[in-house]
């Protein structure tokens, strides 16, 4: 066990060599970092490395552990690059001494075990800071920067290739094995944990000592909306909160007990939880304990949970977390039948459209689709895939008649109305957008920088969803699921205006997808490098995504 | 074939659009890591001359005490004829962060800047020669 753990710190020695090899070059290009600021709005944050002499030497002593095991005369390699540093007044000998001990030894390896070690202490000196306590750790923050910011120019082609990924998928190989040393349930349990975490910073630490409102819409639409249904009562919930009225009787009852202030708060901790619970069930569903578990860790971690929280999204993101959940129960449906599976599926896909209207519609007919293809695609599937998809269909015609004349009888505008108002002004949004010209362009990228604020700049999201829908492809039935989703996405975000292309890409389940692609870069490793360099590479890939969503929590709080 | 191609046409106008945001990250800011100063929790970057008699401070906030989030920035201007004048600046300064403080001041030959940062201060003089 300590031979394990000193072989490792060894590697994490290597790996933190050479990503400090890495911020140097990126710093002598003159990169920065984007990052959100609530005085701010979008800082540059400026990547320096900060070693002074002290560093240097620190750096040296790094690159003696990995050098002894290439052999004692090694040893003298990087007190030679230090003294050659300190002659030269820059340290670019011992950036190179990095790069050449990695190219000799295991850099595979190293690599991941420097991020884990880096992402660590990054992680360890955000929650110092959120708690306010004072730790005399270094700010790891530039070595963070520098595993994303030179791809951040990349960012919104990345995010079109994730809405272009179902046609990646007859480039993708034929047979994916999905792979994971780590058991599920320990996994969904830091899933969770991770959860409350990036909630509690948000709201339950020294960075928001005044528990401040945090997100657009809990300022601008939840607590003044609180405020009138505890004025009106229940019957309001439905004038109120015509476009999502269970989301409101939940937030009428939460206001009801703990009071307006409170009751937000306690609605941004909601889709956090339930969204992670759900990708874990459904996930375990389509592939399995283990990619569950990695689901469930991502989903605190991904690109619903940082625009969900800069846009105070909750009831998109409860509505999306409710989808997930009829997508297991559909899934089991059509595997073993059994009538209280269709019937939870169908009351699951009515909350989740109750919940929020617009959410509730891309979920139906993401779902639709989904069984539409299953029904094409097996023929034990396509007796049970036709009955739930007729089956949600009259539900949809008898809701949607029944809630416009209850809505109208009621002065309020029903379903059907916002359908057709939505449905209108999206396509004469389409009718006049031109595809990828410049002007189009120039809507994306403001609207994947400027608008979601830098909640969408985690490239990870983007590559391992378009490296995970094309690989699926429309084979099984997780493809089945993801990639027609994806498809209705793209074609929502591709068309829409700018002010709502990020609210359109936060419409897909993203810990499924990211999760099927981390299970398969994790196969790839294991293949050729063995499973402990696969565990050591989901490992860093993961707290790289809770540094960046736990760092921009700590932006929307401070 | 035809999905590459078609990946070609979509991205063909991308680097237009995206080089309008190329201060997101592209800061030219180069310190070299040997550099003691980045050790404290700010530095002068430069002190340059503008058009109109205006002098452009830049500071750069280090990654030093990062859960410091403002600063004051005090600009001590001497002229050649022994005028002084003090300008101060309450700046948000996340780590990171290069801070532009422009001061009017057409006769400066000399600059001193104090940066204080959650109570450590760092003072920085520069020489200008004449205007």
């Amino acid at each position: 066990m300590s031979g394990r753990l000193l072989e490792f710190a060894g590697s994490a020695a290597l790996g933190a060599g050479l990503l400090l090899a890495w911020v140097y070059a990126l710093s002598l290009l003159g990169f920065s970092c984007p990052s959100w600021d609530p005085r701010l709005s979008i800082v540059p944050r400026v990547l320096l490395l900060p070693l002074g002499y002290g560093g240097a030497l620190l750096w040296a002593l790094l690159l003696l552990p990995p050098s002894l095991s290439l052999g004692r005369l090694w040893l003298a390699a990087p007190l030679l690059a230090l003294a050659l540093t300190l002659f030269l007044g820059d340290p670019l000998p011992l950036a190179l001494l990095s790069l050449l001990l990695a190219f000799k030894g295991r850099s595979f390896e190293a690599l991941p075990a420097g991020i884990v070690a880096v992402e660590l202490v990054v992680l360890l000196g955000l929650a110092a800071y959120a708690y306010g306590l004072r730790l005399p750790l270094l700010s790891a923050l530039p070595l963070h920067f520098s595993l994303y910011c030179f791809l951040v120019p990349a960012v919104p082609a990345l995010a079109l290739l994730a809405c272009f990924s179902p046609l990646l998928a007859p480039l993708a190989p034929r047979r994916a094995e999905l792979s994971l040393p780590v058991r599920g349930k320990p996994l969904l349990a830091f899933g969770l944990l991770e959860s409350f975490l990036v909630w509690s910073v948000v709201y339950a630490s020294a960075l928001n000592p005044g528990a401040r409102l945090v997100g657009v819409d809990a300022v601008t639409r939840y607590y003044p909306h609180a405020l009138q249904l505890l004025e009106g009562g229940l019957p309001s919930v439905l004038k109120v909160g015509y476009d999502r009225p269970l989301h409101y009787l939940l937030l009428y009852g939460l206001a009801r007990a703990l009071g307006p202030y409170d009751a937000v708060r306690a609605l941004a901790l909601t889709p956090l939880l339930l969204y992670a619970l759900a990708s874990y069930l459904v996930a375990r569903e389509l592939w399995g304990g283990r990619v569950a578990g990695l689901a469930a860790a991502v989903a605190p971690a991904t690109y619903t949970a940082t625009a969900g929280l800069f846009g105070g999204l909750y009831g998109n993101w409860t509505a999306l977390a409710l989808a997930l959940l009829a997508c297991a129960a559909a899934v089991r449906w059509l595997r073993r039948g059994g009538a209280a599976r269709l019937v939870l599926y169908l009351l699951l896909l009515a909350a989740a459209a109750g919940v929020h209207v617009y959410m509730g519609a891309v979920a139906f007919a993401a779902l639709s689709l989904f069984l539409l293809l299953a029904a094409a695609r097996k023929r034990e599937w396509r007796r049970r895939a036709l009955a739930a998809l007729t089956l949600q269909l009259v539900l949809a015609l008898v809701g949607l008649y029944a809630g416009e004349r209850y809505f109208s009888a009621l002065g309020a505008r029903g379903p059907l109305s916002i359908v057709r108002l939505n449905v209108n002004l999206w396509l004469r949004r389409a009718a006049s957008v031109k595809l990828f010209s410049e002007q189009w362009w120039g809507d994306f990228c403001f609207a994947i920088y400027r608008y979601a604020a830098t909640a969408a700049l985690d490239p990870t999201v983007w590559l391992l969803t378009a490296l995970a829908v094309a690989v699926l492809g429309f084979r099984d039935l997780g493809g089945l699921l993801l990639a027609p989703w994806m498809l209705l996405t793209a074609l929502l975000a591709l068309t829409a205006p700018s002010s709502l292309i990020y609210r359109s890409l936060f419409d897909f389940p993203y810990p499924l997808a990211e999760a099927v692609g981390l299970a398969y870069l994790a196969a790839l490793v294991e293949g050729r490098l063995g499973g402990r360099a696969a565990l050591v590479w989901v490992a860093a890939l993961l707290l790289f995504k809770l540094g960046f969503a736990l760092f921009f929590a700590v932006g929307l709080a401070s | 074939m035809a999905v590459c191609a078609l990946l070609a046409y979509v991205l063909s106008r991308y680097p237009g659009a995206a080089a309008r945001y190329a201060d997101f990250w592209s800061s030219g800011v180069r310190v070299n890591p040997l550099d003691a100063r980045l050790l404290r929790p700010a530095l002068v970057y430069a002190v340059e001359r503008e058009e109109g008699g205006e002098l452009r401070v830049l500071v750069l906030r280090t990654y030093a005490l990062p859960e410091a989030r403002n600063a004051t920035v005090t600009v001590r201007v001497f002229g050649g004829d022994g005028g002084e004048g003090i300008f101060v600046f309450g700046e948000r300064a996340p780590p990171g962060r290069l801070l532009a403080c422009v001061v009017h001041a057409p006769a400066v030959v000399r600059v001193r800047v104090e940066v204080e940062v959650d109570g450590a201060r760092v003072v920085e003089e520069r020489w200008l020669g004449g205007p």
